[in-house]
């Protein structure tokens, strides 16, 4: 069974190999609260689609889950699972425990 | 011919568009992008003579405001393939929190795989640009092999990595992941707008 814990440290994972990318001055806050997609999100589209597959990549292959987090799931959800990354968490941990 | 999304429109490229494409062409955001014109007259001149295996698009906000631009080139109906190219947004901050870039290239690939019916959409990718290569593998598109030093930009040369989709990958693959990731995305920027008051 997959962790709180564990989920947290795939997605910042994810957010510090964005933050690689970037600028030193322009480093996206890492913690539960960081914004990924919305009005006030910390990334933009490509940084978004590069966070999910990554995210994807490392519960598949460091974890043995084969998860889409960008599936019918996702889309009829009455609030979207990508808004932070405590949201994207509890939807990973959602739909681990249904697979 | 005018694509029309939830959140954009692609309308063709005009010339006198030429001023603003051309300001976006020279951001840091399109550093990674093959070198384009010099001015505004060399811009205007360039789009104005795009040829007919070209369609040029601007990306427009529901609103008319112009954030961006993507073409679909070397169209050819013989082979039945197409490329997607000069995919850019120029004006991030009017987009952030829109889906503007995922409906847009889906726009594109419905055309090109529903209204041109062809069999296959390809590309040739800047390898530095990680970001835009995990895009497209994330939205369908396969890696199908490196072109060892083949763009000369900013002093130095570059890996090109090419990737491509055939017509079923873009039905079972791309276009239910690019749904899924608009339909959510745009869940949660009502949801924002909402608690904001502004819709």
């Amino acid at each position: 069974m997959i962790t709180t814990d564990v989920v947290d440290t795939i997605i910042f994972r994810a957010l510090e190999a964005l933050n690689a990318e970037r600028d030193p001055e322009d480093q996206i806050a890492v913690s539960s609260a960081t914004s990924l997609f919305g009005v006030d999100a910390a990334l933009d589209s490509l940084e978004f689609v590069s966070l999910i597959t990554d995210v994807e990549a490392s519960l598949n292959l460091d974890h043995g889950l084969e998860i889409s987090l960008a599936d019918d799931r996702a889309m009829a959800r009455p609030q979207s699972p990508y808004a932070t990354v405590e949201t994207l968490r509890d939807y990973i941990l959602e739909i681990a425990e249904e697979t | 011919m005018e694509l029309h999304g939830q959140h954009v429109v692609l309308r063709p490229l005009r010339v006198d568009d030429a001023e603003l494409t051309l300001g976006w062409r020279q951001s840091d955001r399109a550093t990674l992008l093959n070198r384009g014109a010099a001015s505004v007259a060399d811009q205007a001149a360039w789009i104005a003579s795009r040829p007919k295996t070209e369609l040029n698009f601007v990306i427009q906000l529901r609103s008319g405001r112009p954030v961006g631009m993507l073409s679909l080139v070397n169209i050819d109906e013989v082979n039945g393939r197409a490329e997607p190219a000069r995919f850019l947004i120029g004006d991030p901050d009017s987009v952030k929190g829109l889906p503007v870039a995922l409906e847009a290239l889906k726009l594109l690939y419905e055309l090109v795989f529903d209204q041109l019916e062809l069999h296959r959409v390809y590309g040739t990718v800047v390898a530095d640009n990680r970001l835009m290569v995990k895009w497209h593998k994330s939205l369908g598109m396969k890696e199908e092999g490196r072109l060892r030093q083949h763009y000369f930009i900013a002093g130095r040369f570059h890996d090109g990595i090419c990737i491509g989709m055939m017509e079923d990958e873009y039905r079972t693959v791309a276009l239910p992941r690019m749904n899924a990731l608009i339909g959510a995305a745009a869940a949660g920027t009502q949801i924002v707008s909402r608690s904001q008051g502004t819709s």
